[in-house]
Order: structure tokens, then C-alpha cells, then sequence
């Protein structure tokens, strides 16, 4: 693995007006804090797992990692070129080094369409094929390789069950010939063993097209197996970012801690020890001042709520955002 | 090891359609009726005993006999012919009013549903004051400045239609919207125009197709009311809803100028009343994937 | 087409069973069954529940619905689903502590609201008691879910996916609050769920489900260090764990229910079937350990192979 970074995110903050079209009649909008302030980088050819509870921010990041969305401030580059800045056809072509499979097999293949054209037609916009024939058979390899048959090219999405769905989503993510795919939830809606034969077939394909994943779940062991970096995200902030042994095998932040304690482990033997953190996460409308962790951490100390914690490196690769590391 | 093949489930088609349609007899009648009324407006010249202009004033106001099954009207016309003439007239009003009202409505409607801001806001006004006014009050105040005629009817009762085609289309645009699989498309690198032709608008035809059966009663239903007080169609026309109008004035006595073509008008609008009604349970549960 | 199929189990006093299995196994079926929740076009066809020395299945409409929330409680996966949107929450709290306690005064009520609430851990009581469901989040809206149902301190509470639509942290503390208060009441807790690792959290004893049938129950930890039924040992194989590199998927995906293969459902995707496996169903056989197995590996105790 080349650990050059393929994405760089850098200050990328997110905010969502709470309501449209009332601005006449009040100077302040309340605004949704989705995300403050998060930069990372993606090496190529990694696998980076992003978790984190609802209301973190992580699949608001994903997508604006993909220019799905606009960030309010900040910047993203892909292989060194500012995403948003890229119009046109400049914008077309990141499109197709740049994919994403979704977490909702039923609602993220149009209805209407036949297979073919799902997983064909994002290849006939790129031009990488162009005459029916070559359409049919780009599709006809694709689904083969994501381990589906040729009769299923003239089936509508209906027709499937969630892992086949999936399948042919990741199928069409594969047709443009990406160097990237983000994983959003791609499992979530999926049985156990669905699931497993999911995650094995994206391994392989990763090792055989070389490709780079930013895999977004709330399901911590399946991240913590699948990853070789991630990252904990809490309230909009970045809180802990490591190669996955450090950050789930020896978490520093207490939120890390937090989840690893409560994250439940087919395991009988291992029961929690840690306390159970109190409350629940607290509005993204008015986020707590200083750390965003503090009104539930057991470690709370005064100035938590006055200064926001930085990055302190646990290790060269390892670091976390908690004002306990500065002892 | 064994190999497990994948299954996929029952297709959309036809097949399965006409099997589905056996097994309501309320659809089956409706498609029957309809298929019916085709029928008589195709081969309404070769069927009809008489010519739905011949006058026969010897022979007017005669109650229904064998030699006209359903009698003859005030100026002794047959009144059997004239109902089957008529059934062309509807097809005419119906198919008529419908296509201009989703030539307006369509459009308008993907724009507003997909664009939102103030293009929503502004088409959405528009449609406000159209939906405002009860249908056959609005088409009454047009024709009335206007002018009579069937023409001028359909024109009027389209412009009254179209906000609800525009409403739903709208509304349908909203919701699909939201689904991931625009969102792949945006992330595949459709462009707006793209995805709004290929995407959004094969997904409205849905609901469209149940309001438009629907409408094609709907239609003949006002024209027949604008005829009725006069507007609408005009002399010697045959067209139900002017027959049932003129009728009125010879109820008394001769109940068979208001009866056939009223009954013409039920069975027309019912069948398509109950295709619609089917067509909306067959088509919604596939869309939102549920088994 | 069988959702579940000659299913047995037993929850005893006081002890939690967990029914584990994936889409399509009939473990929600099964859980409904009990309290007779099955609605049209579904029918239980057969069997007994013996519960307390009655079988709920003989009891007439009026009798089951006496049971149902006062001596069996449910809760379901969604809380948005399960309280009343058009009313406050306090009001539905209330409603059903008057239902059990025919004599007690309105003040009393709403003390005893109130005081469930706090057991509950839902601080903020008053204000909480006059909110509508839609102003609270999902993990107090199940915590009043929980408190709805163990109002009546019920001798079994049925728990289908409790925790399934809640963040990590919030599960945390519902299972931990489900555990207390079970201990506290003495309640048995019947589990439904698809998640091993919550089943080897609270459940003492677990049923493995596939395709409408139980293939394996087991003592808990039995389940998970010696699994016997290869759909078990495969399913712990494919689920994710911390340090666990490489998924191994089961191949194939679990039976459509109108069209169960012949013989053992599960067949098709094991890798030690036999002929007899495509022909016969296997039965539930008890082993010398006391757990039960339904697989041609296990014919009886004594021809049981090694694995």
C-alpha cells in the first residue's frame, strides 16, 4: 500500500438551515451543525472506516467527499485537484474515478429501469461504451463479476432481494472504472450471512482493481474488521483517528471507549466493565461549547468547556482530540 | 458444494397483469365496458339503424319499439344512434381534455417538483387559484366568456384539470426525489436535465396513469354538465350530455330521452372509474418494493 | 406458505431466552404467537402455549387480551410505531396503570407515572409525562415502551429487536436497563433478535431459527464455544468481530418459505449434507448436555459424531 493520500479534506465544515424560505422574519436561523471543522486524508488504496453514532456527520462527509453536497467552508482535493472547484466536463470526469454504494438496496436503483441499463448506462455517459451491443456486454461482465447471471439483465430492481440489490449497485459503481468507492452503510439492511458474502465480495474487488474505500458504518466490529485506518466521529467533530488496531484495540478518546464498551460481542465471556455513558447525544443545533463529549463523559474536567480539545499524537499515526492527553 | 441459483421474483408484465385483472370482476367489468364503448365509437357508422341527424317528425316522441330500440327524441331522431354517435364524442372530449392537461400540467409539475424555491412557489400560486373554484363553476365562468361549443368546452375543461395533473406530478417528483437512486445518478454524472427526463419522469407516470383514467370519465362527466346548461356542445351534435339536457323538457312523457343517454354516461365513466381504481392498487405496491 | 413450523421451546421463571435467527427465520411469527397477535391473513394453525399451567391457545378473545400487558408484556423494535402520537405521553402511562389497578386515585396515577419514569432513567419526569411522543428521542421513547410494559410487573416480557433502531450507546443502556429491571421484578424475558452480540449479553439460553424452524438451543455459552448445527457454526464464522479479518459467508441466501427445499432447509448451503439431508427432516434431538439439535449429524446422543 502507497501511502499517498488520494483525498484530502481539509476544514470542511457543513451547517443546514433548520427551515426554508423564513428568512424575512427572523435574523437568525437556527442552523443544524452536521459537521465543524474535519480534515483527514484517504491514502490510496486503503480501506478507511469512518463510525460513529446518529447525528455525527459521518455520511454528510461522505458525501461531500463525492461533491454530492457542498461543504459551507473548507476544501476537498482528489489526487491534489480542489474538488469544488471543478465545473463541467472537469466535474464529469472526477465523477467517474469517484463512486458510491448506498445503505438502501430498495430505494437506491431506479424502479423503472432494467439491469442492464443501470449498471450499462453510467458507462455509455462516460463513453467508455458505446453501441448497445457494448453496453450489454460491459453489464453482462459486471454483473458476472459481482457474482449475478445474464438473465438478470433484463429483470427490474423489484424482481431482487437486498443483497442482489447491492450487488448491482456495486456493480454500477464498478462501470465507470472508479479509483474510489465510498461504502455508505452498504450492509446495514442486510441478513448476517447477505452481509458477509457482501463485504468478501468488495474485498476482493479491492484487491483486484486496486481500489480505495471510505466504508461508513454505526456498526463498530464489522468496521473494526473490515478497515485499516477509521476514524470516531461524534456531534460533527473528528475525536479519534488511527490505524484500526489503535483506535478500536487501544482507543484513547473516552467516546471511542465509550463504544467500544457498549458495542455488544457475540461472546459470553466478555461482558462490559466500563460504566455506561449517560444521556444521549446532544442537539446539533446548539452543539455544548468547548469539547461537544463533555456533557457525557465520565472524565469531565472545567476546562472542557471552555477550550476545544486539538489533535494530540498518541503515536505517528494515531491521534485523538480529548484535553486528558495533555496531562 | 451445492449451488445455489439466485431467484428473482414476478415480473411487471403482462402476463402477470391479466392474471392479476382475473382475479378483481369489478376491473374486469370496467375493461369491458370501456372495451365496449371502443367499440361503438369505431363502428358507430355501421352500426347505427339510422343517421343521428335524420329527422322523422312523424315519428317523434315514440316510446321505445321495434323498430327503435331505445324510441326517438323530439325531432324524431333515433335515439339508439344518437347514443352510439355519442359514445365518439366522449372518447373525443376525454382523450382530448386529458392530453392538453398533461401537456401542461407535466411540465410544469416535474419543474416545480424537481427545481423548488420560488419556480415551486410561483407555479404552486398559479395552481392555487385554478384549484380554488369547483371545477364545473370555473369551466362555466370560461365558456361563458368564451363562447359555446364543443371546442371551446374541452378547451375550458382542460384548464380546469391541468393544476391537478401539475399537484400530483409535483408531489410525485418531491417524494422520488428523495431516493438514493437520484442521488446515484447525480454521483454517476447525470446532469439535472438528465436525470428529471430519465429518472423522475418514467416514475410519475404512475399516478398519472390512474388520474387520467380517471379524468377520462371525469372529462365526459363536465362536458356532459356544461352541455346540460347549455354551453358545451351545441345542436345537432349528439353528444350524451346535451341529449340527457334536452330531455329534460320531455321527462314526463318520454323518459327515454333523459334515461339512455344518462345510462350511456354512467357505464362510461364507471368503466373507467374502475380500471382506475385498479390500475392504482396494481402499480403502487411494485414501486415502493413491497412484497 | 409456513412461517414457523412445529416450534418448541420453554422459557423458564426468571431466565431470558433469545431466539436468534435472519430474515425469514419466524422468529417475529414465533414471538407474536405467543400472545396470539397474529393478524389476517396469517392464522396459527397449531400447537399449545402452556403458560402457567394454561394454553393461551384455548383461551377465548377476552382471556388473552386480559393477559396481554398485565401478565405478558411485548415491545417491538419501533417506538415511533408504539405510542400514540395523538396523545401525551403521560395520559398513555396512566391510562394503562388505571387499566391494572381499577381502585387507585388520579394523584396516585400520576405519582406512580412519575416514579416509573425515574426507574426508567428518564430524568426530567414532569416534563417528560406532558411531552408528545414526537418531542422525545428514540431512546426515551423506548425506555417509556419498557416502563409501559413492565407496569404491570408481567411475568414474561417479550422483547421483539428492542434495541435494533438505536444508536450503540443508547442499546447499551436500554439492555442494561432491561436487565436490571428484569432482576428487580423477577420477569423472564423472551428475546427476539438477529444480533449474536446482544444475545450473549442478556440471554441465558439461546434458539437458533432458519426457515421456520428452531435448528439448535443451547445454554448460552454452550451456543458460542460449541455450536453443534452447521447453520450456527457458520453464522458465528460471518459475524463481524473485533480482530476478525476475513467474513466467511454462508453461500447462498435462506429459503423462499412457499418453496422449502425438501428434507433439512438448510441442505442446499451446508457443507456437510448427506442424501438423508434431502430427504428427511431432521428433528429436534436432545443431546447429553441438555441442548437440543435438529440436523442428521446429531441422529441421537449416542451415534453423535465428534466435530
Amino acid at each position: 500500500m502507497r501511502s499517498v493520500p488520494l483525498i484530502e479534506v481539509d476544514g470542511v465544515t457543513k451547517h443546514f438551515p433548520l427551515r426554508k424560505s423564513f428568512a424575512f422574519l427572523s435574523r437568525e436561523k437556527p442552523m443544524v451543525h452536521a459537521i465543524d471543522g474535519v480534515s483527514l486524508q484517504i491514502l490510496r488504496g486503503e480501506t478507511f472506516g469512518l463510525v460513529g453514532e446518529s447525528g455525527c456527520g459521518k455520511t454528510t462527509l461522505g458525501r461531500i467527499m463525492l461533491r454530492l453536497i457542498d461543504p459551507s467552508a473548507g476544501n476537498v482535493s482528489f489526487e491534489g485537484v480542489n474538488v469544488l472547484s471543478l465545473k463541467g466536463p472537469e466535474l464529469k470526469k472526477f465523477r467517474k474515478r469517484a463512486q458510491i454504494v448506498f445503505q438502501n438496496p430498495f430505494g437506491s436503483l431506479d424502479p423503472r429501469m432494467k439491469i442492464r441499463d443501470i449498471v450499462g448506462y453510467p458507462a455509455k455517459l462516460h463513453g467508455i461504451a458505446n453501441s448497445p451491443e457494448e453496453i450489454t456486454e460491459l453489464a453482462l461482465k459486471l454483473l458476472k463479476r459481482v457474482g449475478l447471471e445474464e438473465e438478470h439483465l433484463s429483470r427490474l430492481p423489484h424482481e431482487f432481494s437486498g443483497g442482489q440489490r447491492q450487488r448491482i449497485a456495486v456493480a454500477r459503481a464498478l462501470s465507470v472504472d472508479p479509483d474510489f468507492i465510498l461504502l455508505d452503510e452498504p450492509t446495514s439492511s442486510l441478513d448476517v450471512s447477505v452481509q458477509a458474502q457482501i463485504i468478501n465480495l468488495l474485498q476482493d474487488l479491492q484487491h483486484e482493481l486496486e481500489l480505495t474505500y471510505v466504508f461508513i458504518s454505526h456498526n463498530l466490529s464489522l468496521v473494526a474488521s473490515v478497515s485499516d485506518r477509521a476514524a470516531v466521529m461524534y456531534l460533527g467533530k473528528l475525536v479519534e483517528i488511527g490505524r484500526t488496531d489503535e483506535v478500536f484495540g487501544t482507543p484513547t478518546h473516552p467516546y471511542t471507549k465509550a463504544l467500544m464498551a457498549a458495542n455488544p460481542i457475540p461472546d459470553p465471556e466478555a461482558k462490559h466493565s466500563i460504566e455506561l455513558v449517560k444521556g444521549e447525544v446532544p442537539s446539533a443545533i446548539s452543539p455544548p461549547s468547548g469539547c461537544r463529549y463533555r456533557t457525557r463523559c465520565p472524565f469531565v474536567m472545567d476546562i472542557c468547556s471552555k477550550v476545544e480539545p486539538t489533535f494530540h499524537a498518541v503515536s505517528d499515526t494515531h491521534f485523538s482530540a480529548c484535553h486528558l492527553e495533555n496531562k | 458444494m451445492n449451488e445455489v441459483k439466485f431467484r428473482a421474483r414476478t415480473p411487471l408484465k403482462a402476463p402477470f397483469a391479466i392474471r392479476l385483472l382475473r382475479n378483481s370482476p369489478l376491473a374486469i367489468f370496467g375493461v369491458a365496458t370501456i372495451a365496449f364503448n371502443i367499440l361503438m365509437a369505431i363502428s358507430a357508422s355501421s352500426i347505427s339503424p339510422y343517421d343521428p341527424y335524420a329527422m322523422q317528425l312523424g315519428n317523434k316522441l315514440q316510446g321505445p319499439d321495434a323498430a327503435h330500440i331505445f324510441g326517438t327524441d323530439q325531432l324524431g331522431r333515433d335515439i339508439l344512434t344518437r347514443v352510439i354517435w355519442g359514445s365518439r364524442v366522449s372518447f373525443e372530449i376525454g382523450v382530448v381534455v386529458v392530453a392538453l392537461s398533461l401537456f401542461v400540467g407535466i411540465p410544469l409539475g416535474l419543474v416545480s417538483g424537481y427545481a423548488g424555491g420560488w419556480l415551486d412557489e410561483g407555479i404552486m400560486r398559479v395552481t392555487d387559484i385554478f384549484l380554488a373554484f369547483p371545477a364545473l363553476v370555473l369551466a362555466i365562468f370560461i365558456q361563458a366568456a368564451i363562447g359555446p361549443g364543443l371546442t371551446n368546452a374541452m378547451f375550458s375543461i382542460a384548464i380546469v384539470s391541468w393544476p391537478t395533473y401539475a399537484r400530483l406530478v409535483r408531489g410525485s417528483a418531491m417524494s422520488i426525489k428523495q431516493n438514493e437512486f437520484i442521488e446515484a445518478a447525480r454521483a454517476v454524472g447525470e446532469g439535472k436535465l438528465r436525470i428529471l427526463f430519465r429518472h423522475i419522469f418514467p416514475n410519475v407516470l404512475s399516478p398519472i396513469t390512474v388520474q387520467s383514467t380517471l379524468d377520462m370519465g371525469g372529462a365526459v362527466l363536465t362536458a356532459a354538465g356544461l352541455s346540460f346548461i347549455g354551453f358545451g356542445v351545441q345542436p345537432p351534435t349528439a353528444e350524451w350530455g346535451a341529449m340527457v339536457s334536452t330531455g329534460r323538457d320531455y321527462i314526463a312523457f318520454a323518459w327515454w330521452m333523459t334515461a339512455f343517454p344518462g345510462l350511456a354516461i354512467f357505464l362510461f365513466v364507471l368503466g373507467f372509474n374502475l380500471l382506475g381504481d385498479w390500475l392504482n392498487d396494481f402499480l403502487n405496491p411494485r414501486l415502493r418494493g413491497v412484497e | 406458505m409456513k412461517a414457523v413450523d412445529g416450534v418448541n421451546f420453554t422459557v423458564k421463571r426468571a431466565s431470558a431466552l433469545g431466539i436468534v435467527g435472519e430474515t425469514g427465520s419466524g422468529k417475529t411469527v414465533t414471538a407474536l404467537s405467543v400472545l396470539r397477535l397474529i393478524q389476517e391473513p396469517g392464522k396459527i394453525v397449531g400447537g399449545t402455549v402452556n403458560f402457567e399451567g394454561r394454553d393461551l391457545m384455548s383461551l377465548s378473545e377476552q382471556e388473552i387480551r386480559e393477559v396481554r400487558g398485565r401478565e405478558i408484556s411485548m415491545i417491538f423494535q419501533d417506538p415511533n410505531t408504539s405510542l400514540n402520537p395523538a396523545f401525551r405521553v403521560g395520559d398513555q402511562i396512566s391510562e394503562l396503570i388505571a387499566r391494572f389497578n381499577k381502585e387507585i386515585r388520579t394523584g396516585d396515577v400520576n405519582r406512580e407515572a412519575a416514579s416509573w419514569l425515574q426507574a426508567v432513567g428518564i430524568p426530567d419526569e414532569k416534563r417528560r409525562l406532558a411531552s408528545y411522543p414526537h418531542e422525545l428521542s428514540g431512546g426515551t421513547k423506548q425506555r417509556i415502551m419498557i416502563a409501559m410494559a413492565l407496569l404491570s410487573k408481567p411475568k414474561l416480557l417479550i422483547a421483539d429487536e428492542p434495541t435494533t433502531s438505536l444508536d450503540v450507546t443508547v442499546q447499551a443502556q436500554i439492555l442494561a436497563l432491561i436487565q436490571k429491571l428484569k432482576a428487580e421484578i423477577g420477569t423472564s424475558l423472551l428475546l427476539i433478535t438477529h444480533n449474536l452480540g446482544v444475545v450473549a449479553e442478556m440471554c441465558d439460553e439461546v434458539a437458533i431459527m432458519y426457515a421456520g424452524k428452531i435448528v439448535e438451543q443451547s445454554p448460552v455459552h454452550d451456543i458460542f464455544t460449541h455450536p453443534k448445527h452447521p447453520y450456527t457454526k457458520m453464522l458465528l464464522e460471518a459475524v463481524p468481530k473485533p480482530g476478525r479479518k476475513r467474513l466467511i459467508p454462508i453461500p447462498g441466501t435462506v429459503p423462499n418459505l412457499i418453496n422449502t427445499p425438501p428434507g433439512c432447509a438448510f441442505h442446499p448451503r451446508c457443507p456437510r449434507a448427506m442424501d438423508v439431508c434431502s430427504k428427511q427432516v431432521p428433528s429436534l434431538t436432545k443431546m447429553g448436555d441438555g441442548s437440543f439439535v435438529a440436523c442428521h449429524l446429531y441422529p441421537d446422543e449416542e451415534n453423535a459424531p465428534k466435530v
